[in-house]
């Protein structure tokens, strides 16, 4: 069943007068997996509830393929979602929690055996079915309540923060299991998260979020790279982009970035143009730098020497923590591989990948 | 143990055995008295004889059923109260789901009507009420004694908080799989909803089991009159007989003690269901 999903200039604004989702512009292709990440209160859940019509929407309109299905009640609307307390229906074993949303539709009762056995089947839940929902263990109540999602083959798939309530080994594996289930059955999917990690590893796209705004939205690798804001540098990435303050001059090799009161070449084969960026000549702007884009070098081939204030150890890399205030107001973040031997308070010399610079301008938004 | 801590706690136990007997001494008083024959009820009255039981003797429950129509109050208390109760849990709870969950206009307005109800007493309105039920033409019926308690204010309001502190989700999630808000109700909300529905019908079935004046208003001869008329008619019959007054006693206490072992069964049930998470 063919299922894209629409959002056209969608606001929404309770009527408290809060804004929780203004201009909401997004394009959900048949069988694709979009996951909508962001800060709690960004209005990704509510985003994914004005599409299952538990909530109506203010302004815009919602389209599954050519459809507007604004004003269609949840049940017309043939969307099926998980919750994040999975919401499983108490009193009901799982086969018949399995089996409600089959007998809603009225569907003959071999026929709606035949779809429970299946559903149960896929997510091995077979040996459950006569338990009830107190019974079973979080990762059982979660594949339930995705086969009672499934089980009538839905055109939207949606989920809410499904994970978030799960240990975190356990989150990893059905993470796993989901986007196995999404590609086999190919069900149009959107996943809302505040992980970022969860949404870089389940989407074939991801939509950022931020106060009720759409920051951007690509595949996970171009958000890493080529983030369009320093919200979504800062948001993406585990820890996300050092995003600090400076000023662009021109010099006779080029033009030269401030960086801790140095001034750095900007290398041509820089991730911005030269032509772009000569417009910011002697204006604030800011720089982006990722984690790994910084390295400990000899003290000849060395840039800058910064000053160690923190050292987190993480087994399989440090997370070295420096004297640079960054715009979020906590300090610069370099990722090591290897167990440097240093000590807090020492100054450290550092090379910068100059090409892996990120530039935005005053209010924000990247500069390439 | 020392001294002074077993001296307190032994206070302590007796104050609460004198508060217990205090409290118990007059049904142990009538169902002692009801097993008694007549004529040593009255001798044995002054003295904590009262107390003792003797030969079991079910006389006097024979005698009330000779010299009133107790089945037919009986029926009629069971009938009324139930009534109320059935229908009562019916309305008030739709009623108190409407109010916690669907958005409707004036839904407000009239939320804070039902709770200035809950503050005014039968007494207040059983005038004009009387008037009203006389102009319908219903004095002398079930119906009079059923009709005007079965919206409840109290009740919507003990749904009312219940439906409240269900998961919103439940709804979200039927909603979603494709049943309609009625639906929604009865297969979702009512069967996880048994501890708001026990103690609705165990305060109902008490508040309704004692009323007095409203059938005293409405109601004349035995055909449609409950049980606290019925008694209160039997004291004033002579010849004055205690032991039947007893019997007569005993045996209206006994439906409400059944209904609430009934229901304390699911209610307690209810209360442990709701502990455990998810």
């Amino acid at each position: 069943m063919m299922a894209s999903v629409t959002y056209k200039q969608v606001s929404k604004r309770f009527e408290d007068g809060t804004g929780a989702l203004v201009d909401f512009d997004l394009q959900v292709d048949d069988g694709e997996l979009m996951v909508l990440v962001g800060p709690s209160g960004c209005g990704k859940s509510t985003a994914l509830r004005l599409l299952a019509g538990l909530e109506s929407v203010s302004a815009g309109e919602l389209l599954i393929n050519d459809t507007v299905i604004n004003d269609l009640s949840p049940q017309q609307r043939n969307i099926a979602m998980v919750f994040q307390n999975y919401a499983l229906y108490p009193h009901m074993s799982v086969r018949r929690n399995l089996a409600f949303p089959l007998r809603m539709m009225k569907l003959p009762a071999e026929e709606v055996a035949r779809r429970t056995a299946w559903a149960a089947e896929l997510l091995e839940l077979s040996d459950l079915l006569e338990r009830m929902p107190k019974q079973l263990s979080g990762g059982q109540r979660q594949r339930v309540a995705m086969g009672r999602a499934i089980v009538r083959e839905p055109q939207v798939f949606l989920m809410d923060e499904t994970l978030s309530n799960l240990d975190a080994k356990l989150r990893i594996q059905i993470r796993i299991e989901i986007a196995a289930l999404q590609r086999r059955l190919n069900i149009t999917t959107l996943y809302v998260t505040h992980d970022q990690v969860e949404a870089m590893t389940l989407g074939d796209r991801v939509a950022v979020m931020n106060a009720g705004r759409l920051q951007q939205v690509a595949m996970p690798q171009v958000l890493y790279e080529r983030p369009d804001n320093t919200f979504v540098a800062g948001f993406i990435g585990s820890p996300g982009m050092n995003v600090l303050a400076s000023r662009l001059q021109r010099r006779e090799s080029g033009l030269a970035v401030e960086f801790s009161g140095q001034w750095l070449d900007v290398s041509l084969d820089s991730r911005a143009s030269h032509a772009r960026l000569a417009r910011y000549v002697d204006q604030p702007v800011f720089i982006g730098l990722r984690p790994e884009a910084l390295e400990l070098a000899s003290a000849t081939r060395a840039q800058v020497e910064l000053t160690l204030t923190a050292v987190e150890a993480l087994g399989h890399e440090q997370l070295l923590y420096f004297d640079v205030p960054l715009i979020t107001g906590s300090n610069m973040i370099v990722r090591v591989q290897d167990t440097p031997a240093v000590t807090i308070g020492d100054r450290i010399p550092l090379r910068i990948h100059a090409r892996e610079l990120c530039f935005f301008d005053a209010q924000g938004a990247a500069i390439y | 143990m020392n001294g002074r801590r077993m001296l307190t706690t032994g206070l302590r136990y007796a104050a609460l055995l004198l508060l217990a007997v205090l409290f118990v001494s007059p049904i142990l008083l009538m169902v002692v008295g009801s097993l008694k024959p007549e004529a040593r009820v009255l001798v044995e009255a002054g003295s904590l004889k009262a107390f003792v039981p003797g030969e079991w003797d079910l006389r006097n429950y024979r005698d009330v059923f000779a010299r009133v129509a107790f089945g037919r109050y009986l029926f009629n208390s069971l009938f009324i109260t139930g009534m109320v109760v059935l229908a009562g849990m019916v309305v008030n709870s739709l009623a108190g789901y409407a109010f916690a969950r669907l958005a409707w206009r004036g839904r407000k307005v009239l939320f804070v009507l039902v709770l200035a109800i809950l503050i005014l007493p039968l007494e207040a309105i059983a005038v004009p009420l009387f008037y009203q039920v006389t102009l319908f033409g219903w004095r002398d019926t079930y119906l009079v004694q059923i009709a005007p308690f079965v919206a409840n204010a109290f009740s919507i309001y003990l749904f009312y908080t219940f439906f409240l502190g269900l998961p919103r989700e439940l709804e979200e999630a039927a909603r979603l799989d494709g049943a309609g808000v009625l639906r929604t109700f009865l297969t979702i909300i009512v069967p996880n909803s048994k501890p708001v529905f026990a103690t609705v019908a165990i305060l109902g079935f008490l508040m309704q089991w004692g009323v007095f004046l409203w059938p005293l208003m409405v109601t004349g001869g035995e055909a449609v009159r409950p049980l606290p008329l019925a008694i209160a008619t039997f004291y004033t019959l002579p010849p004055l007989q205690w032991g039947d007054i007893f019997a007569f006693g005993v045996m209206m206490v006994l439906p409400i003690l059944l209904v609430f072992i009934f229901f304390q069964r699911w209610f307690i049930r209810g209360v442990v269901a709701t502990g455990i998470k998810g």
